[in-house]
């Protein structure tokens, strides 16, 4: 097999076998492919479309490209993907209310990408808490406590990483076959064998319509039908961040305000959203609505709250953070910004703010 | 010491006001949590520019 006759095969608009597409990534991962010929091949994809099959066979190539997480002692296990937004503090609060109605959570997290911080950074904020423990202790953990969230310690589908960083150099980005290869392949690669997706629209989001989002989202239905893992979308806007805070420490104190019952609308509509579909799928409970009171109830009795204070203690964090959130370092300023016009607040464009989290994300080293 | 420990957790923005809600003149639309003023001072002045009142 030979690449140049596989670019040349998916420029004239023809589809890709799986061999073809194993091939490919296999050598890419290894070095045998070059990047010119790599964007050649990612351009004529982006151009032309991939069908299902060829999604399929490009996403499993991708999650087994490098080291496979085996949560199978655990059982079933259900994973939850947002594709993002600013504010995202959804895992923060959904993870420990799901593990507290006796669903397993295991979870291995990303950083942000450039803007944001990711859930792994919020965690970090906690004084104490490890996001780098080893893999055994992390299966341990969800095996005692139900519950574990950590950083990406193992080599997760190194070839997504390398077509990820093509596609941004390239003019790629946003092309559903390998938007829905990308997200699906590191959910396999981190062990799920069920997956409930949140497809995010909108001026803070990837995607601006709702059409498009539903496109990815069945496309990665589609996948997980074809790959056998049960996969559901949730589609939601996303005109603004989420909640009321960005920034690491603001955001886990935020989750820990919701976790108490102090919920914002906005957040608690795609927690139950999200939450209330895992359950179904992990066979807790077939009627959605009845689901999102199981979980209301949780926060009400106090579990979900306990059960975030035993995933922080149990990762090393000190939690008498979350005891009195007033324990948090502040930052040394706290500016109001004023309106200077009457009226309604109209769209408060996420993209913009991302940049100004940016500022804040640079290290102190940094400074000049 | 981690590769991290120069993140300042702490820096960020709480929203006073979303899409929607009802602004008076002059009142606080957000929060610019900051460790320098010179930081705080672009935050703000960018957070002015995202922020569209009709």
């Amino acid at each position: 097999m030979n690449i140049k006759d596989i670019i040349a095969k998916k420029r004239d608009g023809q589809s890709l076998n799986k061999n073809e597409i194993n091939f490919f990534i296999n050598e890419y991962t290894k070095g045998n492919i070059t990047d010119y010929q790599a964007s050649a091949l990612i351009m004529a994809i982006y151009i032309n479309g991939m069908t299902k099959e060829e999604t399929t066979n490009l996403t499993l190539a991708m999650a087994y490209s490098g080291d496979v997480l085996d949560l199978s002692e655990l059982g079933s296990v259900v994973d939850k993907h947002s594709t993002g937004g600013v504010g995202d503090k959804v895992t923060l609060t959904l993870a420990p209310i799901i593990a507290s109605l006796g669903i397993p959570v295991a979870k291995m997290s990303g950083r942000g990408l450039g803007y944001t911080g990711g859930t792994i950074d919020k965690l970090e904020s906690i004084p104490g808490y490890r996001t780098d423990i080893p893999e055994k202790e992390f299966i341990e953990n969800v095996k005692k406590i139900g519950i574990s969230l950590i950083g990406q310690t193992l080599n997760l589908a190194p070839a997504d990483k390398k077509i990820y960083a093509l596609r941004n150099a390239t003019s790629t980005t946003d092309s559903v076959p390998l938007i829905a290869s990308s997200i699906m392949s590191k959910k396999i690669a981190s062990g799920a064998n069920k997956i409930v997706l949140d497809v995010t629209y909108g001026s803070g989001a990837f995607m601006k319509t709702r059409e498009e989002a539903e496109m990815l989202a069945n496309a990665m239905i589609e996948i997980g039908r074809i790959a056998n893992r049960e996969t559901v979308s949730a589609i939601t806007s996303m005109e603004e961040p989420l909640g009321k805070c960005i920034g690491n420490t603001l955001e886990v104190i935020e989750a820990v305000k919701f976790l108490n019952g102090d919920m914002e609308e906005d957040v608690k509509q795609v927690v139950l959203e999200l939450g209330s579909n895992m359950i179904k799928l992990a066979g807790k409970g077939n009627d959605l609505d009845e689901n999102k009171e199981m979980m209301l109830q949780s926060i009400k009795s106090g579990k979900a709250l306990e059960k975030f204070k035993q995933l922080v203690e149990n990762q090393y964090g000190d939690v008498s953070y979350i005891e009195d959130i007033d324990k948090f370092k502040k930052a040394k300023y706290i500016i109001p910004v004023y309106s200077c016009k009457k009226r309604n607040s109209k769209k408060s464009k996420c993209r913009s703010c991302r940049k100004i989290v940016c500022i804040f994300r640079c290290r102190k080293n940094e400074e000049r | 010491m981690k590769k991290d420990d120069n993140i300042e957790n702490e820096v960020g923005i709480v929203l006073n006001k979303k899409v929607g809600n009802f602004v008076e003149n002059g009142e606080e639309i957000a929060y610019i949590h900051a460790n320098s003023m010179d930081k705080a001072k672009k935050a703000v002045e960018q957070l002015v520019k995202i922020y569209e009142i009709e």
